[in-house]
């Protein structure tokens, strides 16, 4: 049975794609699957950071399409978990390295050894967008309840439905709970009414993030994290398992969240 | 055997390069892989690459289905022999659109070509119609039609996205786009939406902006018209 190729797209920067990417797929390793994480982000690299891989490089992307090297040699297995490995992007070179057919070859070959294959796009709507959807079977749009990012994320949709690709489904990321019910941030619904598309998580915001990014450590690791409880829901709600959407609101006890603070 | 088959499909159709005054226009037959047509067209392109270079090339695609990804490729391979993908001649609307995608010039019919009449078979008490484009979708953020007549949407017409009609707009969902009805100089040209909320709207020389503050209350389908030197929007039940 061959796996699914999944792009993780926004068009607007700094919403959270490779946070996102790196999540989703350490916790669909958590659930057994096999993942392989490919950053299509040629020339400004980041998932190797974010997942704590950078010092193990050895190959990337380029090398395996430019036949450097074999494409098992370029895929560096996470030091947590066996099941969750990661093609990091050539850094010394830019997008026009590597043509959408190759990316779509690339994609199609990986997903007969694994069950997810996870792209990380580069902002823009440029080449390297071309190359991140050219293999996707699903496309994870992110945004943030920004106008700009949804904006943003209303003409990626479009460019991908006319490159008939998708479904798409959506993540809204770096909600804050107390701006939404003060009536000072986008609610999820204004940002369906305007996109459209079916919602598939809420990410709340979490300094959590911040932290683990500089670690190396997806949050979707740890118990502790709202945002990594979020996107472990992401990842069931993906293996077709029906989770309803987090509560916006911290309902857990003065108690509990003091003692959050103590931990 | 695969040589076998082209050979076979250039007797049926063939990819035919004609000059004109503005270009070289290339016509790609409607049946066969367009896969095959672009390396047949990179294949002429090798032969003669003098001939090639610096040209300005005119995509005609007839009534063949065509992705942004695809028109991305075919204009990728002409960069890549030094010519210039200048406009995209294209019968449906979703090929048009993909081309208008990738910023090139839409064309409904080959520049210098007098668009064809259908012969007048309707009998002499039907009603004549006028030309008008119905685009059965949301038009997103980047988006835009671009017609002589008028434009008929079903769907949204999202903030960023964009209408310009020589006639009327009608948009059968929530309009929040820039709009230009009577673009070629009617006066007489309607906007109207089922929720009428425009970042911006034009009809012929005269031009209204969305107010500041949305107005709260029920949506009702609203019609935009030109009376007495400027925009007004009125109910679209008070029309007629």
């Amino acid at each position: 049975m061959a796996g699914y190729v999944i792009t993780i797209t926004s068009g607007k920067g700094g919403v959270g794609k490779t946070t996102t990417t790196a999540n989703l797929g350490t916790a669909l390793a958590l659930q057994g699957k096999r993942v392989v994480c490919i950053d299509a982000d040629i020339g400004l690299r980041n998932l190797d950071v974010v997942m704590g891989l950078e010092n193990r490089i050895v190959y990337d992307l380029v090398d395996v399409v430019e036949g450097r090297c074999r494409l098992r040699q370029a895929l560096i297995r996470d030091k947590r978990l066996p099941e969750l490995h990661l093609l990091p992007a050539a850094q010394t070179r830019d997008k026009t390295a590597v043509s959408p057919a190759e990316m779509a070859e690339l994609c199609h070959v990986l997903r007969k050894d694994f069950d997810f294959v996870l792209v990380d796009s580069p902002a823009g709507i440029e080449q390297g967008f071309r190359n991140a959807v050219a293999g996707a079977d699903y496309v994870l749009v992110i945004t943030t309840p920004e106008i700009s990012a949804v904006r943003d994320a209303d003409r990626i949709i479009g460019l991908v439905e006319a490159a008939e690709k998708g479904p798409v489904h959506l993540i809204i990321n770096r909600v804050r709970t107390n701006m939404v019910q003060r009536g000072d941030m986008l609610d999820t619904n204004d940002v369906i009414e305007i996109l459209a598309v079916d919602l598939i998580g809420i990410i709340p915001e979490d300094e959590e993030i911040i932290i683990s990014t500089n670690r190396g450590v997806p949050v979707a690791l740890g118990e502790h994290s709202r945002a990594g409880q979020a996107f472990r829901n992401v990842a069931a709600r993906i293996l077709g398992e029906e989770i309803s959407f987090m509560p916006l609101r911290d309902s857990r006890s003065f108690l509990s969240r003091l003692l959050d603070r103590v931990r | 055997m695969k040589e076998m088959r082209t050979e076979h499909e250039k007797k049926k159709a063939q990819l035919t390069i004609k000059g004109l005054r503005n270009g070289l226009l290339t016509i790609v037959p409607e049946d066969g892989p367009w896969t095959a047509w672009t390396s047949e067209l990179e294949r002429k392109v090798s032969v003669q690459p003098e001939f090639f270079r610096g040209g300005r090339i005119i995509l005609e695609v007839g009534s063949r289905h065509l992705s942004a990804d695809e028109l991305g490729s075919m204009e990728d391979l002409l960069v890549k022999h030094g010519l210039r993908l200048i406009g995209v001649v294209a019968d449906l609307p979703d090929t048009r659109l993909a081309a208008s995608e990738l910023g090139l010039r839409v064309m409904r019919t080959r520049p210098g070509k007098e668009p064809v009449h259908a012969p007048d078979t309707a009998g002499r008490h039907a009603v004549t119609g006028e030309p008008a484009v119905l685009v059965e979708r949301t038009l997103r953020s980047g988006q835009w039609i671009q017609y002589e007549g008028h434009v008929i949407v079903l769907g949204d017409v999202n903030p960023g996205a964009k209408v310009v009609a020589g006639g009327n707009i009608i948009v059968w969902g929530k309009l929040r786009g820039v709009v230009h009805a009577g673009a070629t100089g009617n006066e007489e040209s309607v906007v109207c939406a089922l929720d009428l909320a425009p970042t911006q709207l034009r009809i012929a020389g005269y031009f209204s902006r969305a107010p500041e503050a949305p107005s709260a209350g029920k949506v009702t389908p609203e019609i935009a018209l030109v009376r007495d030197d400027q925009i007004i929007v009125q109910a679209w039940t008070d029309h007629g």
